[in-house]
């Protein structure tokens, strides 16, 4: 599971921007959260840790996040995006895939 | 052609399609921006898929493409505040039956107040379930400032919706009476 980062770090959109969370003027980056598990997390990396909402977010809060995110997973696709779908696949039928990466700019 | 592991890519970048959708309209705040960037998205991904490494987390590298695909657009344009105001609360306009005991106009007009970074980092892990250090891959920064993050957007949402409601109110008028029903401050 750890390998994955590397994946998509060297991905051609994943490395465009890290520098983006110092930039965007936020300030999140300067704050160490004090608060017990997440000082150490930070330096340990945290493999081992459990995954999943459950350990991040109180259960009420977490809860109705879920919630409001399974709505929007849960309507339907529109159109333009399943009509964008046909078209790349009759292209791709139609072009076998080339070496020089041909793109789609429409 | 031996289209089998393109195929297999294919269809599952179909059938992320519904996460890209809610990711980018949990980002922006506005369905049609949204599918914009989805659109575009899915091309660059489509175009791309040889790029991909196989075995790894598809959606998370599709996530990636989409949350890069906003930010840019959000430094060259700055509509970051216009798409943020309330705009995510408008336009999931829940029904008031169905919202249950759960305060999703609430819920979602405070996230639309975020910043965005914290915004992203919230769903990526509390709402979509990655991990930190995948959320972190597909942010483009270090595990520890998602955790921040998330530690921040968590804060920020308990006092947005524990908030006095007059002070939440301004763009209240077109929301039907029933969704102000004064819940929150028990809930949180």
């Amino acid at each position: 599971m750890s390998d994955e980062k590397k994946a998509y770090v060297s991905a051609p959109y994943g490395s465009q921007e890290p520098k983006r969370a110092a930039a965007d003027g936020s300030g999140s980056v300067q704050v160490t959260q004090s608060s017990g598990d997440n000082a150490d997390e930070q330096t340990t990396g945290s493999a081992q840790r459990p995954r999943g909402s459950q350990t991040v977010l109180p259960d009420i809060l977490g809860k109705q996040l879920r919630a409001a995110y399974g709505e929007l997973l849960s309507t339907p696709v529109p159109d333009r995006i399943n009509d964008l779908i046909k078209q790349l696949q009759r292209q791709e039928a139609a072009t076998p895939p080339s070496p020089s990466g041909e793109e789609d700019n429409s | 052609m031996s289209n089998g592991l393109q195929g297999r890519l294919n269809d599952d970048l179909i059938a992320a399609i519904p996460n890209m959708r809610a990711f980018a309209i949990s980002l922006c705040g506005n369905r049609d921006h949204a599918d914009d960037l989805v659109q575009e998205a899915l091309v660059k991904a489509w175009n791309h898929l040889d790029s991909f490494e196989e075995g790894t987390n598809l959606k998370a590298w599709l996530f990636t493409i989409l949350r890069n695909a906003y930010f840019s657009e959000l430094r060259k344009t700055k509509r970051e505040v216009a798409d943020s105001e309330g705009q995510l609360a408008a336009k999931l306009s829940v029904p008031a039956e169905q919202q249950g005991h759960l305060d999703l106009v609430d819920l979602n007009r405070a996230l639309s107040k975020l910043p965005a970074d914290q915004r992203e980092a919230l769903i990526l892990v509390g709402a979509e379930g990655f991990s930190y250090e995948d959320a972190a891959a597909i942010s483009g920064c270090a595990v520890g400032t998602v955790k921040s993050r998330v530690n921040r957007a968590r804060t920020r949402l308990n006092e947005l919706m524990t908030a006095p409601p007059a002070q939440q109110q301004t763009d209240d008028a077109s929301q039907p009476a029933a969704d102000r029903t004064p819940r929150r401050s028990a809930r949180v």
